[in-house]
């Protein structure tokens, strides 16, 4: 547990440079992948197991402070795919590696290129299908309802 | 030029636990190097300072130090390159990953034991050329692990490892690099029992390729470069 706190605390605190940062981004990105892979395992079981959690899992995903959650997930599946092709292609042309901060620069570009309009896409849909539901909006699904 | 410096303190015989020192320092040339301030503040401030270093000229590898949040040489490191101006501040910590001994000083056993692991030696149990002279290599042979016989064994590269700092167990980019070196060597023939140590679970696929090595190596040894030519022989058996 100690080389576990130590790790996290000093990946922050270590001053490394463009290959560092983007090895803490790619970490944070895949432990949110993860996470959400996770609970989305959980609620697509339940479409089998019992539908009723299943439908209330699904309006819970559209109940605003979780459906924004979407947006960053977004940028989270993006980078690590991006950067995740950048490692594959370093690790496989070692002799690419004169060209890895360069690397890092146009992936941070390509993923900034498709995220942010996608990003102001989903936001525009959301905030108009809460629109839609009126002073709903904001009202959490109760399971027993379900 | 003046110096504030913040070094990491722990004497394990009075201390909990480790606690930040502070030293003011006037008149600090700007090509002073890092070592010649800790030296100032153990011979003229605070004899109690631990630190180790030998040669402290960038050959013996024994001062490698966490300056100003990255690893280097004490040795190595000017004054003038950590900041600009009439005051610089300098924080100086031991390297990760490591068990601190005393203030600066880490225990280096753990990782002189991965050293060890990859038979950092010519492994040829053929018969010598007839005439009893060397066994002959081409330039071109030669310069394929030209880069990795710079290693000193500072653990720099080592200690700046994400993670090694996560599992000591990890052979680290100071073994790898040592393995290169024999394994890319033409007259070696000990290429498989060092494949073998680097490719298991705690070998070269721990590598997260994240370039803290190759930047904090004081021999400018392109690390990372080196551990990804491990893995492809791993996975293609191509020497």
């Amino acid at each position: 547990m100690s080389n576990l706190v130590l790790t996290i605390r000093e990946s922050i605190r270590y001053r490394g440079r463009s290959g560092h940062w983007s090895w803490v981004a790619h970490r944070i990105s895949g432990l949110a992948i993860l996470l959400f892979l996770t609970i989305h395992v959980w609620d697509t079981a339940n479409a089998h197991f019992a539908p009723n959690v299943y439908q209330w899992s699904v309006d819970v995903f559209k109940w605003p402070p979780v459906a924004i959650g979407e947006i960053p997930l977004m940028a989270a599946v993006l980078y690590h795919a991006f950067n995740g092709i950048r490692i594959s292609i370093l690790d496989y042309k070692p002799e690419l590696w004169k060209h890895q901060k360069k690397s890092t620069q146009i992936t941070w570009g390509l993923f900034l290129i498709i995220f942010v309009p996608i990003g102001i896409y989903m936001a525009y849909e959301m905030v108009h299908y809460w629109q839609e539901l009126g002073d709903a909006w904001m009202k959490f699904p109760r399971l027993s309802d379900y | 030029m003046q110096v504030n410096l913040r070094i990491r303190r722990f004497n394990p015989e009075k201390d909990s636990k480790a606690y930040w020192g502070e030293f003011n320092l006037n008149d600090v040339d700007p090509t002073d190097t890092v070592l010649d301030v800790l030296n100032r503040v153990k011979w003229e401030i605070d004899g109690t300072l631990s630190l180790r270093r030998s040669c402290a000229h960038g050959v013996c590898g024994s001062d490698a130090l966490r300056i100003n949040g990255s690893n280097a040489l004490a040795c190595k490191t000017l004054v003038k390159r950590l900041g600009s101006g009439d005051s610089v501040k300098i924080q100086v910590e031991p390297i990760l990953g490591l068990p601190v001994i005393k203030d600066l000083i880490v225990d280096m056993e753990p990782f002189m034991a991965h050293y060890r692991e990859v038979l950092p030696y010519f492994i040829n149990d053929s018969e010598p050329p007839e005439n009893g002279r060397e066994r002959l290599q081409s330039q071109e042979d030669r310069m394929r692990f030209d880069d990795t016989t710079k290693c000193i064994l500072c653990a720099c590269c080592t200690s700046s490892c994400p993670s090694f700092w996560a599992n000591g167990q990890y052979v680290g980019p100071a073994a790898i690099v040592q393995a290169h070196r024999f394994i890319f060597d033409s007259r070696d023939e000990g290429a498989e029992e060092r494949l073998a140590v680097v490719g298991d679970a705690f070998g070269v696929w721990r590598c997260r390729t994240n370039f803290n090595c190759t930047s904090a190596c004081p021999r400018d040894i392109e690390v990372t470069e080196a551990i990804a030519q491990v893995k492809k022989v791993l996975t293609t058996g191509e020497i």
